[in-house]
């Protein structure tokens, strides 16, 4: 009964983990000391089996045929070869390429007030009668080369328009497709620079003429008018 | 007459020799970890199959996987550290799929000098047991005592390969080693 105590811990003895108490109880107890050997003896035919596996050698033309294996692959390649390094600059700037038009492309609706009007849509042809939306090509944030554009994939700017002047609207943007000149000075911003100064003219002024103050006693107005007549 | 031109190498010509330079830098470095860690892929594979032809196999494709991307391996604790992984999670891979398949018997052929013939009958049926009892063992034990097992490797040099604290290996070999005797009682 006292012995069955120490049975976990006679294991842990046998791994070579024996404390102060145990020690002094196989002392004691041959019974305990024999199983304590039996463990012992255990452990040392697994860890002898185990080494004598462990330490087996390949056969000799082990390696040989590994390097025979390795020479039918590709060189290893160092990381930082200058392909390498050609490879991922040209991967970033096509990644930058392709990121560099939606990031123009972004930019809030321009509310006015009525009904919405979107600036990158492609023009409606049928719906003129009752336009809900009108759509205008007008490709932004390119200063100095615009031009009409088809419907690109992102929603542009839209426009608020007054219920009333729907009609108009859409009448005036349908005249537009056939004046470019006229669309593209209409959906282009202003040029930020101008060409030449304005002429600027000195201002005249004509001579002024100081007349001499008469003393006049103020009279009511009523006075004065009945002065006149 | 006859025009002499001066050939002078190029960038081009001067890139190739710095590539053939890093090339063979290369090449020497692997042969160099080949050497030196050739014997411990066999032994890593042999721990966990019961056949040398099997293991051979195993330690020969983790090796051709090192190869293949020494360029990430080349530092030598590294190259060490995952040539154990790998060859390890080969060998239960083939295990595994042996044992689906069904097909293999393994036997445990252990290198006992001159053993008589009960010696061996004997050491056969142990070791057939303790086969059994290592295939129980979770993954993590199971490669300590591998490693532990083989000469030269001690409880540092083991944390190094599997890269976890010294006191993680003492307690999972003492762990290991508790649940094998367990298995014989």
């Amino acid at each position: 009964m006292k012995c069955d105590r120490y049975r976990d811990a006679l294991l842990d003895a046998a791994t070579g983990d024996m404390k102060g108490r145990i020690r002094a109880h196989v002392e004691e107890c041959s019974e305990c000391r024999a199983a304590l050997r039996e463990e012992q003896s255990l452990f040392v035919a697994i860890d002898r089996t185990l080494r004598a596996r462990m330490a087996e050698l390949p056969r000799e033309g082990f390696l040989a045929d590994v390097r025979a294996r390795t020479s039918q692959e590709p060189e290893p390649r160092s990381l930082m070869t200058p392909m390498w390094i050609l490879a991922t600059a040209s991967v970033m700037v096509a990644m930058l390429a392709m990121v560099a038009p939606w990031t123009r492309l972004r930019h809030e609706p321009v509310a006015v007030s009525g009904a919405i009007v979107s600036t990158t849509h492609a023009l409606p042809e049928a719906k003129v009668a009752e336009p809900k939306t009108i759509d205008i090509p007008y490709e932004r944030g390119q200063h100095g080369k615009h031009r009409i554009v088809g419907p690109p994939a992102a929603r542009g700017p839209e426009v608020l328009v007054p219920p009333d002047e729907r009609e108009a609207l859409a009448k005036f943007v349908m005249h537009l497709r056939q004046r470019d000149e006229v669309a593209v000075a209409f959906a282009s911003p202003a040029p930020n620079e101008t060409s030449e100064p304005a002429e600027i003219r000195p201002l005249e002024i004509a001579r002024l003429q100081l007349k001499p103050l008469v003393w006049e006693r103020w009279k009511p107005a009523k006075d004065r008018n009945e002065e006149n007549e | 007459m006859q025009e002499v031109a001066l050939i002078r190498p190029g960038r081009m010509t001067e890139t190739e020799l710095a590539l053939e330079t890093e090339k063979s830098a290369l090449r020497r470095e692997f042969e160099e970890r080949l050497l030196e860690c050739g014997t411990l892929a066999f032994r890593v594979a042999r721990g966990v199959l019961h056949n040398a032809a099997d293991a051979e196999d195993v330690a020969q494709e983790a090796l051709l996987r090192a190869y293949r991307r020494f360029d990430r391996l080349r530092d030598r604790s590294r190259f060490r550290a995952w040539l154990v992984r790998t060859t390890f999670r080969l060998a239960l891979d083939q295990t595994r799929s042996a044992q689906r398949r069904g097909q293999r018997e393994t036997l445990w052929a252990v290198a006992t000098p001159k053993p008589t013939s009960e010696d061996l009958a004997a050491s056969s049926e142990f070791g057939q047991r303790l086969m059994h009892a290592m295939q129980s063992l979770p993954e993590k034990l199971r490669l300590v005592l591998l490693l532990a097992s083989m000469d030269g490797h001690s409880s540092e040099e083991i944390a190094e390969l599997l890269q976890v604290p010294v006191g993680t290996v003492k307690s999972r070999l003492h762990s290991a080693r508790k649940q094998l005797a367990e298995k014989f009682r």
